[in-house]
């Protein structure tokens, strides 16, 4: 009688959650994580959320799993299969939807900018127009209009004018929104700090020429950068917040006397890039780190 | 009567043959079964499945999980085998742990130690290799994340490594570098057998109740003028045993008794 290898994704050390049906961007952030995984586990499996079901009376089981989605549900049903999972599925869902991040990083008193939460409206819904005259009454013009869901810098709007945000809230009434306030000083400009399990171990600047936000998946460019003893604690505090172990936390820079202001906090931040130009293993410190006592 | 898996890569074996041979002898004396197995990715899957305890010699990380999924206990644990391989991963997950530690960051951080003279090492180095003293103005010689930066410590010359078996220190050697850095017996450092004060006692015995049983070492230098107050300046997942044997310490024996004493329990 002899020990086996343990077969396909099921009963292994590490599971990497991704979908990879989403372009090259998102297989070659997988791609790290699992050629990491394979350095730091006996046994690697992958689970495809674009091709793999999830049959929640048996869902995959494993030592550990890396969570690269947004899907909560999997996370969830992974953990209740005693699957220690990182992001949690509370991480994810509070990451997924900025106005609760923002709620969770005002709660815990962590350095934001002035943000209002637009009425959530349902289907059929109006917009009322004295709600958005209170937020620019706060906020000032030009604002930022957010929704709630997004990614990489999209359905994130500057907004100049009060016939705009008119426009914009109308338009989107259904999409659950936020207004926050601009800042000037950060116009095409963020830092990008990951945070591992209350350290951070990378961090990038990422300036864009042509657009007020700096996502380089909009066309901004990244360059390495060393935070400030500030930033550091800014940043570990912001992940902490929304009780994610595994963040990318962008900061917004205020020149004035704030500082830095913590912009949105990604629980599944891709890290292609960032290990690119900040010359950092992301995904070795991401693996070894969270999977010491595992 | 036990079954016990002798787990050494062959790196290891090269270096090491005499300690190996050593362990197999006391590991079968004591436990009357020792399988001495030089165990590579290809081996893995052929392993007999009624071995009670792995006595590992091998730094991968990887295998080190793999055995510990399948056999009942394993020396030492994935968690040693990946703190005791990563300076800058044990420093903070020591410190986490409330443990003293100096100040480790990654070399491209190294604006962060408040320490006019400071130490490179490589993250993932052993026996002192590479370890070179800096001044503040220096910049880090290799920027990478796979080297780090501490404070220099004055004191930090004289190191006490507790062998630790099981979950106590049981035998304590001074190691004394000669060139006024790294005491590795690898770069030339002194030793000699000692009994350590009341806080270096405390302190490894808490370190070792944090990391669990096996065979490892914990290094520890005083860091006040004194040096009467000590720190953890690192784990050694796979101690070496050359020094002791010079001065007549039987460790595989020791070690041998410490596995029986952990497969009783």
């Amino acid at each position: 009688m002899h020990l086996t290898v343990p077969p396909g994704a099921s009963d292994v050390d590490v599971l990497i959650v991704a979908n990879l049906g989403l372009g090259p961007a998102f297989r070659a952030n997988a791609s790290l994580y699992l050629a990491a995984a394979q350095r730091h586990a006996a046994s690697v499996g992958v689970l495809n959320l674009a091709s793999d079901a999830v049959d929640l009376t048996r869902p995959p089981r494993a030592r550990f799993a890396l969570i690269l989605d947004k899907d909560a549900s999997t996370a969830e049903a992974l953990r209740s299969n005693g699957t220690a999972v990182a992001n949690s599925p509370e991480a994810i869902l509070a990451c997924d939807d900025k106005r609760r991040t923002g709620a969770l990083l005002s709660a815990a008193g962590v350095a934001t900018p002035h943000t209002v939460l637009l009425p959530p409206l349902y289907p059929k819904q109006a917009m009322d127009l004295r709600a958005l005259e209170e937020a620019v009454g706060a906020l000032g013009l030009p604002l930022v209009v957010k929704e709630a869901k997004g990614s990489f810098g999209s359905q994130v709007h500057l907004v100049e004018t009060m016939e705009d945000l008119t426009d914009i809230a109308t338009s989107l009434a259904d999409k659950r929104l936020l207004a926050q306030e601009f800042i000037r000083s950060s116009r095409g400009r963020d830092r990008r700090l990951h945070v591992v399990d209350g350290e951070v171990v990378a961090a990038m600047e990422r300036r864009s020429a042509h657009d007020f936000r700096a996502n380089l998946s909009a066309g901004g460019v990244g360059f390495p950068y060393v935070p400030s003893e500030p930033e550091r604690e800014l940043a570990i505090e912001a992940a902490r917040a929304v009780g994610a172990v595994n963040a990318g936390v962008d900061l917004l820079i205020d020149s004035h006397d704030r500082g830095a202001l913590v912009c949105e906090v990604n629980a599944n931040a891709h890290i292609w890039r960032l290990s690119a130009i900040s010359g950092v293993d992301v995904a070795h410190e991401v693996v070894s780190r969270l999977l010491v006592t595992r | 009567m036990s079954r016990v898996l002798l787990c050494y890569d062959p790196w290891m074996l090269a270096r090491n043959l005499w300690f190996a041979r050593a362990l197999r002898d006391r590991l079968a004396e004591r436990l009357g079964s020792c399988e001495l197995s030089l165990v590579g990715p290809g081996d893995l899957p052929t392993l007999p499945t009624d071995l009670e305890a792995a006595l590992v010699r091998s730094r991968d990380v990887t295998l080190r999980r793999w055995l510990a999924r399948r056999i009942p206990v394993v020396w030492n644990s994935p968690a040693l085998a990946a703190l005791g391989n990563d300076k800058l991963l044990a420093s903070q997950w020591l410190r986490r742990h409330g443990v003293a530690v100096p100040t480790a960051v990654p070399a491209w951080l190294r604006h962060r130690l408040d320490a006019d003279t400071w130490v490179e090492k490589p993250r993932h180095g052993h026996g002192g290799q590479d370890v070179a003293r800096r001044s503040g103005s220096d910049a880090p010689a290799r920027p990478l994340d796979h080297w780090i930066a501490e404070p220099f410590v004055a004191h930090g010359d004289r190191v006490l490594r507790a062998y630790v078996i099981g979950t106590s220190p049981v035998v304590w050697l001074e190691r004394q570098a000669t060139d006024g850095l790294a005491a590795n017996v690898t770069r030339g450092a002194t030793t000699r057998l000692v009994d350590p004060d009341e806080r270096a006692l405390e302190l490894v015995s808490a370190v070792c109740s944090l990391l669990g049983p096996g065979y490892y070492a914990v290094d520890v230098f005083g860091h006040s003028d004194t040096c009467d107050d000590w720190i953890v300046n690192e784990v050694e997942d796979l101690a070496g045993a050359r020094s002791l044997v010079a001065h007549g310490v039987d460790i595989a024996r020791a070690v041998a008794e410490g596995l029986a004493h952990e497969l009783e329990r």
